[in-house]
């Protein structure tokens, strides 16, 4: 088991991230190959099938799509069954304690973050109630808890959760798969 | 009595030790149940949540109840509340959160008619003669108010269908009678002694008739009624 300081080190970037994010920033805009790449990866490394990666181009689309129920693929049980084994490997890496203080500590600072960005974004674009700009706070929080969770259990940057977290990253918010395709905000 | 204003953690210091110790009782009850709430009620609901927008903001739900119980956390660390005294291990939970969340209907329930009751009591300490206690409240308040607000329409959502309706009905039946046991005993000492101090502004009595009149306006908006309890109108 390594210690705090090695486990404070490993997610240091993650808590620097939570404010420095250009979160929501670019959403609605048209996607660049990276972005259609990072939708790709995250896909295929939850072990979905291929499919196409297609731009959702305002709030009241993006609602529509992630207010339907998760068919097949479901990506999101996927997502769990990595987030249960990551959190399994995690903690015997750094003792469960220390690792969820950690995660709190940098979704206590992604929390307003996201908050401020996703509202900002939503008044800048219209179509958004606060709700939904809240799910999508909410959505951005979770992928960076997720990605802190990946490199806490010795993952980089080819596993999904990192290819997701670049996707906020660049602004964008992946929205899952609706109807045979990857929807990205 | 006139009524005090304590208005920063150093001058409790110089206060009545009843006022402190009154404060030190709620900021310890808030940081208890808040990190407790989410943990029985908020992180469980994300798998119940029926759509991925609906899980997102349960994500954001339960991240928020988390934050409260940072905020009271850390007022209590600044006013010389051990962190160990702020647990689960220390002081038991409220009895609230002694259910079973099995369904999506039961943790929309959950928010509407749970989240309001701690309305009621934020709102009261909205006016508290503790100033750092004051704004926490403040600051808390909008989020108790989405939360309340995310049951409403999750629920709404659900009375669309008749078996959603019966399922929230249900819900409530089972739930609700939990509740008025929320805002504590009539004629309670530790009420008295906060509102002596303008710690809080009404009686357990008060909050609890408030709570009720104002819940069975909302159940009935949803075309839905709340169960009869015993000595409560």
């Amino acid at each position: 088991m390594s210690g705090e300081a090695d486990l404070a080190a490993d997610l240091a970037e993650f808590a620097q991230q939570a404010s420095a994010l250009p979160w929501f920033a670019r959403l609605g805009a048209p996607l660049g190959e990276a972005e259609r790449d990072d939708g790709r990866a995250h896909m295929a490394g939850l072990g979905m099938p291929a499919l196409p990666v297609t731009a959702v181009p305002d709030w009241p689309t993006a609602r529509q799509a992630a207010s339907a129920p998760i068919g097949e693929p479901d990506w999101w049980a996927a997502e769990e069954r990595f987030r249960r084994q990551l959190l399994d490997a995690a903690s015997a890496r750094h003792g469960a304690d220390a690792l969820r203080a950690a995660l709190s500590e940098i979704v206590a600072l992604a929390t307003p973050a996201t908050m401020a960005a996703a509202a900002t974004t939503a008044a800048r674009m219209g179509g958004a109630d606060q709700a939904m700009a809240r799910a999508a706070a909410g959505a951005g929080a979770q992928a960076l808890y997720l990605a802190a969770l990946a490199q806490a259990a010795g993952h980089g940057q080819q596993h999904p959760f990192a290819a997701k977290l670049r996707l906020f990253a660049a602004g964008r918010w992946p929205l899952g798969v609706v109807g045979g395709r990857i929807l990205v905000f | 009595m006139e009524r005090i204003e304590v208005k920063t953690v150093a001058d409790l210091k110089t206060q009545p030790a009843e006022y402190q110790q009154a404060i030190r009782k709620i900021v310890v009850s808030h940081a208890v149940n808040e990190l407790f709430g989410a943990q029985v009620f908020d992180e469980p609901a994300i798998a119940l949540a029926p759509s991925p927008y609906a899980k997102w903001l349960t994500c954001r739900v339960a991240m928020e109840e988390y934050g409260h119980h940072v905020r009271f956390r850390d007022l209590g660390a600044d006013i010389g509340i051990p962190a160990e005294e702020m647990t689960a291990d220390a002081k038991s939970p409220l009895s609230i959160f002694d259910f079973e969340l099995t369904s999506w209907a039961e943790f929309c329930v959950i928010k509407l008619l749970a989240d309001f009751a701690e309305i009621l009591q934020v709102e009261d300490l909205a006016t508290c003669s503790f100033h750092p206690l004051r704004a926490l409240a403040r600051m808390t308040m909008p989020e108790e108010q989405f939360h309340c607000q995310f049951g409403m329409d999750f629920c709404r959502e659900l009375c669309r269908t008749p078996d959603g309706k019966a399922a929230v009905q249900d819900a409530i039946n089972r739930y609700y009678p939990r509740l008025p046991a929320f805002f504590g005993r009539p004629g309670s000492t530790n009420n008295a002694i906060y509102r002596k101090w303008g710690i809080k502004r009404r009686s357990n009595e008060a909050m609890r008739e408030d709570y009720v009149t104002r819940t069975h306006k909302m159940v009935e908006e949803l075309g839905l009624t709340l169960p009869k309890l015993d000595g409560v109108h």
